[in-house]
């Protein structure tokens, strides 16, 4: 490590670059003044959102500096490099000259490198210098590690130091530094960060990482055995809980329930709970009821999409969907499903049924009506004649049109002829469903034939086309039809999926080391000092001067008052 | 007798104290300062017990938990650790002149946690990331730290005042400490400060590992902390190594606190792709 100073060119100069307290100072203002730019702007969002924020010359400006992943930039790393590189030379620069003062061989004591103390560190007493000798022995060598004495003609000096080694915990912070970078060095070099979301019940080997949103294959499964959510009377959450087994060759390896603060660890590898979200129900136990009498026609568990026959091939129900914030005539439910009954005499009939169901009595007639118009058919059927309204742009006349389905009517003023020709329950116009709808044709006398929509919902949707007529929907009486069945859910299974943090990171027990070195050496840097004192006891006359004084590499206000406390308790035994 | 109305009417005896040091160095008041430390331990009694009542009160309504967990617990913390940081100061150095300000900064805090509207002193149940044992030690190191900054701050105000002011004779600041205790002073509370803070950060890593992962993930919070610890290491160096004294490191202790200003509010109001223990 000793290096001679008349070294001559380039690599001196360099070296003493590196080894400049003064590029310390800068790096590290540096580290905090751009760092703050990351939290200012958002890290890691999509193109789209910054370009919208900044504009496009801020954005390109942003852009080609990294300021959008700026912790992970060329430039940022280029900081912390340079850091790295200054704290070791300055260390092994410093580490020389420190290592003569800790390891000198025999320790040199010279009182002329003691300050003069403070009157207050001087005492006088009739004690002869020898019998103190054996006093200051006692107390002295208690306190200090190290302990030399010079007889003088008249007395003796006393040289007693400790805390030598407390000038090495400066190198063991510089060196903490350095373990934290190696160790985020070998996690971002051989660890990974990702994430997967697992539904209730099922299993993946497959892991999505965070940063490039490739997909990682693990060497085992995940499977999530549970899920489950509970929460405060406040409604805040209280806690997330996922049972886990690990699988190995498909036979399970390892079973743990993980919450936030307690992962699962294997080979290496950590699962912590992130996330968490509801799928569709499962295992939904339906109850088919004839509406006149309460009695159960059929109660079956079955899935969302499953078919349920009804007895005597009356035709069957269908269990669509499931929604927490179910909307039915501008009220909201909260959790309902929808399903359809297909029944052979009077067709198709929308179902919505409320969960939990309404409480009724099943057994009264009138509450039965009650839960049939509740429960029954946001559509009903169509009637069989239809009433359309037909203005005629020129002359401002509407006139109305009796029709059905299939049939075709002309209009008058020669306005052309109009067929309906069907009804669609859900329509797509131009990508957007507009609800149940009629459509017809139009031939105008000129023999163009154009589509006319007519929504039920828009009454007014036929004026857009701006031709010579607008036709409407003038008056529709939809026909609710019912059924007499009743169907409720007894009862489903919540379906969650767990959202995980997979990660792995090898470099986390050298980052950890690097903690513990840091913590102990900011410790011995700044609390105990290297301490070295002095006592002088020169006789004079029938009296002996005691003479106390001492210096130490840090804290010397507080050297002070320890020799002040040290001359007061010597002083005391003295006597 | 119920934590809030302790800890409200703490804040009070606090602004008592701080009025009795401000007459004492004004009017050279030797009983003021007297019956100052007096008041601040009442205050500092009335704070403990505030907060052990409060703890208490938290198991009683069946959610026990260190109150450590939101806004209101921390400024009550923070304030509890400068009072007790600048009395020990007082006691140790024998001097009253330098809790002045730092009483000052006490009353604020209690007083912004007592009366803002925005800060809820209502006991909440702890969300599940804060659940677990490194809150009490992350959260207890790291108001040590910023006790240590804030006191830190407050001397050096006191010095570059007091520098200002040497030119008049007769100074108001007699009593103050020289100028060179003062920077003495200065670099001991950061130091103070300093190995708290590092404590703080080092513990919130290793909770954020148990947790979520990842012992450093460049979120706001964190990288506040770390500009804060970044400041401080360049006093550190610049006094230790290169020999900067008085103003000098007085303005960057100014800075300093700032930061820690900023990292413990100031980060509530800028943008975050995440925010802390939410879960997404």
């Amino acid at each position: 490590m000793k290096r001679t100073q008349h070294q001559n060119g380039s690599g001196n100069l360099i070296w003493n670059f590196f080894a400049s307290v003064n590029l310390t100072i800068v790096i590290l203002i540096s580290l905090a003044a751009s760092s703050i730019i990351g939290t200012i702007v958002p890290q890691n969002g999509k193109p789209d959102f910054y370009f919208h924020k900044y504009g496009e010359v801020l954005y390109r400006v942003f852009s080609t500096l990294d300021i959008f992943d700026m912790y992970r930039s060329w430039w940022f790393r280029f900081l912390i490099i340079l850091l790295v590189i200054n704290i070791i030379i300055c260390s092994i620069n410093k580490l020389s000259t420190t290592w003569k003062i800790i390891f000198p061989g025999k320790p040199l004591f010279r009182k002329n490198k003691f300050k003069n103390s403070s009157p207050r560190n001087e005492f006088i007493t009739t004690t002869s210098p020898e019998k103190l000798k054996a006093l200051f022995q006692k107390v002295i060598g208690k306190r200090y590690r190290h302990v030399e004495w010079e007889t003088l003609e008249t007395g003796f000096l006393l040289f007693a130091e400790k805390g030598r080694w407390t000038r090495l915990g400066v190198y063991a912070v510089h060196f903490s530094v350095v373990l934290l970078l190696t160790g985020s060095l070998l996690g971002s070099l051989f660890g990974f960060d990702g994430s997967v979301t697992i539904a209730e019940g099922e299993q993946t080997g497959q892991i999505l990482l965070r940063d490039s949103d490739l997909v990682l294959n693990l060497d085992f499964q995940i499977r999530c055995d549970d899920f489950s959510v509970s929460f405060y009377d406040s409604g805040a959450p209280k806690e997330f809980r996922s049972a886990l087994t690990l699988l190995k060759d498909g036979k399970p390896v390892i079973t743990k329930d993980i919450i936030v603060n307690d992962p699962l660890r294997y080979e290496g590898i950590n699962l912590f709970q992130s996330s968490y979200g509801k799928l569709p129900p499962r295992n939904i136990t339906l109850v088919l009821r004839a509406g006149k009498t309460g009695d159960e026609i059929v109660r079956k568990t079955v899935q969302l999409g499953e078919k349920i026959p009804l007895p005597d091939h009356q035709g069957e129900f269908v269990l669509n969907d499931f929604s927490h914030q179910f909307h039915f005539k501008g009220k909201n439910l909260g959790d309902a499903f929808t399903g359809s009954l297909f029944l052979k005499d009077k067709g198709a009939i929308d179902v919505v049924i409320p969960y939990p169901f309404p409480r009724i009595d099943i057994h009264s007639p009138a509450e039965i009506e009650k839960i049939n118009a509740f429960q029954i058919q946001s559509m009903g059927t169509l009637p069989d004649r239809i009433s359309l309204s037909v203005t005629s742009r020129n002359s401002g006349i509407v006139y109305t049109i009796n029709t059905a389905i299939g049939e075709t009517h002309d209009i008058p003023e020669g306005l052309g002829r109009f067929t309906l020709e069907k009804f669609e329950r859900s329509y797509d116009f131009k990508g957007h469903n507009i609800g149940e709808t009629l459509i017809g044709k139009l031939q105008e006398a000129d023999g163009k034939k154009q589509e006319i929509i007519l929504p039920l919902r828009f009454s007014q949707f036929d004026r857009m086309r701006k031709g010579n007529t607008a036709i409407a929907v003038a008056d529709l009486q939809q026909q609710p039809v019912q059924s007499d069945i009743i169907v409720s859910v007894a009862d489903f299974q919540e379906h969650y999926y767990t959202g995980l943090q997979v990660t792995k990171d090898p470099g986390v027990w050298v980052v950890y080391s690097g903690f513990l070195l840091m913590i102990l050496g900011c410790y011995i840097t700044f609390f105990p000092a290297h301490q070295q004192i002095c006592i002088e006891a020169v006789r004079k006359g029938d009296q002996t001067v005691i003479n106390i004084m001492g210096t130490a590499n840090k804290n010397a206000m507080s050297l002070q008052r320890k020799l002040e406390t040290l001359s007061a308790q010597l002083n005391r035994l003295s006597v | 007798m119920n934590s809030s109305i302790i800890l409200s009417s703490v804040t009070f005896v606090y602004g008592l104290a701080g009025v009795l040091y401000m007459v004492a160095l004004l009017f050279k008041q030797g009983l003021a300062g007297k019956l100052a430390t007096f008041v601040t331990a009442v205050g500092i009694t009335g704070n403990i017990t505030g907060i052990v009542l409060r703890w208490i009160e938290s198991y009683k309504l069946g959610f026990g938990h260190a109150p450590l967990s939101n806004l209101y617990e921390s400024l009550i913390f923070f304030a509890l650790t400068i009072a007790c940081l600048y009395i020990f100061i007082e006691i140790k150095y024998g001097n009253r002149t330098i809790s002045t300000f730092s009483s000052i900064i006490v009353f604020l805090t209690m007083a912004y946690a007592s009366l803002s509207p925005n800060i809820s002193d209502r006991i909440q149940p702890l969300i599940p990331a804060l659940k677990s044992n490194w809150l009490i030690a992350h959260v207890l190191t790291c108001f040590l730290g910023y006790a240590g900054f804030a006191v830190a701050f407050t001397i050096s105000l006191l010095f570059l005042i007091k520098k200002s002011g040497t030119n008049s004779r007769e100074g108001i600041f007699s009593r103050v400490p020289g100028l060179d205790t003062l920077d003495e002073l200065t670099h001991q509370m950061v130091i103070f400060g300093f190995f708290f803070l590092s404590i703080g950060i080092i513990t919130g890593a290793v909770w954020a590992n148990s947790a979520w992962g990842r012992y450093w993930g460049w979120d706001p919070k964190e990288t506040w902390s770390l500009i804060t610890w970044f400041i401080y290491a360049t006093l550190l160096h610049a006094r230790l190594m290169r020999g900067w004294r008085g103003n000098r490191i007085a303005v960057i202790s100014l800075i300093g606190f700032m930061a820690v200003i900023f990292t413990y509010f100031g980060v509530n109001y800028l943008p975050g792709l995440h925010s802390y223990g939410a879960i997404k």
